[in-house]
């Protein structure tokens, strides 16, 4: 039983924090799920309800004169705000008055908090009208992504590299995604530019013995940068010692990539990194 | 005597007009090898994104990159080099091979029959590295001939069982070359597990060396099903083949007959004693101390420290090594224990 209610706040700084949301979303993909709950029959008890299903990493903005309710879930998609409602279903055997709520699931990071909540309340009247003791609509206006704009460097001393990486990148760019390549020939002329100290998210593709500043010493400087985990690296590399590939992972790199490779999996396990950042 | 010395000085000017014509005829083929490395480079600088196009996007047909000359034909070598040093994909083998097949096979036959052995062998690692299926024919031909360096005996021995699973064992197993057990080596670590069965088919008729590293190789790779091959091994009356059998053995650590392997630590070879107590490391308890304790008073220090370490990888290992402490009049073996147990 919760002694406190700590994580239900006044609905006066629901813009705000919204607005901070959208921010943070847009600079670190770091996506929500909003839920509209409301009861037009007893607004009272729905609310107590819904503070006693809430998770400890959710806030629930509570609005006065029978507006609905707003659950904020961070980095929760549509799927677990759903699993949320299916325990407001389960307590229909102890509550006589009906809920309806709106699930919006916010990925993309150009909308505004008025826009939000216009199709959060047209969502939630719609769910008022469905026939049920417990109803649900989903709304996906803001589920699509707003074009992203990635970095890629490649460094690797052979042209011939650079070019098939350069070109494998480029099949990465869609309408969602908008890819800036870079080619470096050595590492030391990657951390003198400027390229890499951007908000970014950044693919950094490099062999590991490169001419002047070899891949390890780019890995230490990148993962010695503040905001370090907008950096994705892989690196490839020859050597198929198991000892230098468990330092290269104790040291921060996400892929380790053994030469020669196959382009179309290292294309494959790109994207892969990719939907992890933009989709889970 | 002024005869003698215009004779003197004319061979001296003639000497150095000798000379100068070595000298001349140096600077011209470095000039000329400059020149080819440049139209080379300038080659590849040129149509790399063509040829990328073609061998990893599908973009362009190889009519489009066909070669000029016999220097096109070396810039497309190089560049196959680059690609292949760095990617591998059926792809791409399979679009290197059409290629290579269609217009550069006089290209790779003139090298592989050139009278330099480095420009041959340079040429076979090549084949090897982009698996030129298409040469096979020539390949075995020169396998057959009987003038070779060990070096170029191996490639010709690794490309056969690369590109073709089974045609190489006759090479194997009937060297035209002597063959040393780190040759077999560097053969056998490039083969699969069904190669390894086809070669072992007649293991008995097998060279020597070849049954060593057969047996070492399938130690290394964690071959389980081969344990019956290790006990046939075990009866042999080459003391290398079974001291090899038994390491082997141990190496797997699912080791099952161990009456079989309890013979061995009577042996009067040290070595089969030392491998024995490798192996008891892995058998139940009560079988394994038994052996041990026995062979931790071995007359060999190797022996003894082995079955010290056995014991101590038993499950109740620090009870053993205690039980020798406290129980052995065997000072040596009193020691090793200790040692086991950090003890002073």
């Amino acid at each position: 039983m919760k002694t406190e209610v700590y994580n239900m706040v006044d609905a006066s700084i629901f813009s705000n924090v919204l607005t901070w949301q959208v921010a943070k979303l847009r600079r670190f993909q770091q996506f929500f799920t909003l839920v509209f709950v409301t009861s037009p029959d007893n607004k009272e008890s729905a609310t107590d309800l819904l503070t006693s299903q809430l998770r400890d990493s959710d806030i629930m903005f509570r609005f006065p004169d029978g507006q609905p309710d707003i659950i904020l879930m961070v980095n929760t998609g549509e799927g677990e705000a759903e699993v949320f409602i299916e325990r407001l279903a389960r307590t229909e055997e102890v509550r006589s008055y009906p809920l309806a709520a709106a699930v919006l699931e916010i990925r993309n990071g150009n909308t505004s908090w008025k826009e939000v909540v216009k199709v959060g309340l047209d969502a939630v009247e719609h769910a008022v009208q469905i026939e049920g003791h417990t109803t649900c609509v989903k709304d996906r206006t803001f589920r699509i992504l707003s074009k992203q704009q990635i970095r890629v460097s490649i460094i690797d001393e052979e042209p011939v590299v650079t070019m098939v990486l350069q070109k494998l990148m480029e099949r990465l760019t869609s309408v969602q995604l908008e890819v800036d390549i870079r080619i470096f020939h050595d590492g030391y002329t990657f951390l003198e530019s400027d390229w890499y100290k951007t908000a970014h998210t950044h693919f950094v593709i490099m062999n590991d013995v490169l001419p002047k500043k070899n891949g390890l010493d780019i890995l230490y400087a990148l993962r010695q940068r503040p905001n370090t985990q907008k950096y994705h690296i892989v690196m490839m590399t020859k050597r198929k010692s198991e000892s230098e590939m468990l330092y290269a992972y104790e040291n921060g790199v996400d892929e380790y990539i053994l030469k020669p490779f196959n382009p179309r999996l290292f294309e494959a396990k790109i994207k892969k990194m990719l939907t992890r950042i933009y989709h889970e | 005597m002024n005869r003698i010395l215009l004779l003197l000085m004319l061979a001296i000017v003639l000497l150095f007009l000798v000379l100068l014509f070595l000298f001349l005829l140096l600077i011209f083929y470095r000039l000329r090898q400059v020149k080819r490395k440049k139209t080379i480079q300038n080659y590849i600088e040129r149509y790399q994104e063509k040829w990328i196009s073609y061998l990893v996007d599908d973009e362009l047909s190889p009519e489009q990159l066909k070669p000029a000359n016999a220097v096109e034909m070396e810039a497309v070598d190089e560049l196959f080099f680059r690609l292949r040093y760095h990617f591998d994909s059926e792809e791409l083998t399979k679009k290197i091979n059409d290629y290579a097949s269609e217009y550069m096979e006089s290209y790779y036959l003139k090298q592989l029959t050139h009278r330099n052995p480095s420009i041959r062998i340079n040429v076979l690692y090549k084949i090897y590295l982009y698996d030129l299926t298409f040469l096979h024919d020539a390949i075995i031909k020169q396998l057959e001939k009987k003038v070779h360096s060990k070096e170029e005996y191996l490639v010709l021995c690794k490309i056969v069982a690369k590109n073709f699973q089974t045609d190489f064992a006759p090479y194997y197993i009937n060297p035209k070359i002597p063959l040393g057990e780190f040759d077999y080596k560097r053969l056998l670590v490039e083969l699969d597990k069904s190669q390894i069965e086809l070669l072992a088919e007649d293991f008995d008729d097998l060279p020597d060396l070849l049954k060593f590293t057969i047996l070492d190789i399938v130690g290394a790779n964690h071959y389980l099903d081969w344990l019956p091959l290790m006990h046939h091994c075990l009866d042999s009356p080459i003391q290398e083949l079974r001291i090899r059998a038994l390491k082997n053995i141990a190496l797997l650590e699912v080791a099952d007959a161990y009456s079989v392997y309890e013979k061995f630590a009577s042996s009067t070879v040290w070595e089969e004693r030392l491998m024995a107590a490798k192996i008891f490391a892995f058998s139940p308890q009560e079988q394994a101390e038994a052996v041990l304790n026995r062979l931790i008073t071995d007359s060999s220090y190797a022996v003894r420290l082995q079955a010290a370490k056995s014991m101590k990888s038993l499950k109740n290992g620090q009870q053993a090594l205690d039980s020798v402490i406290t129980n052995s009049s065997d000072a040596f073996a009193v020691d090793l224990a200790e040692e086991m147990l950090g003890k002073e």
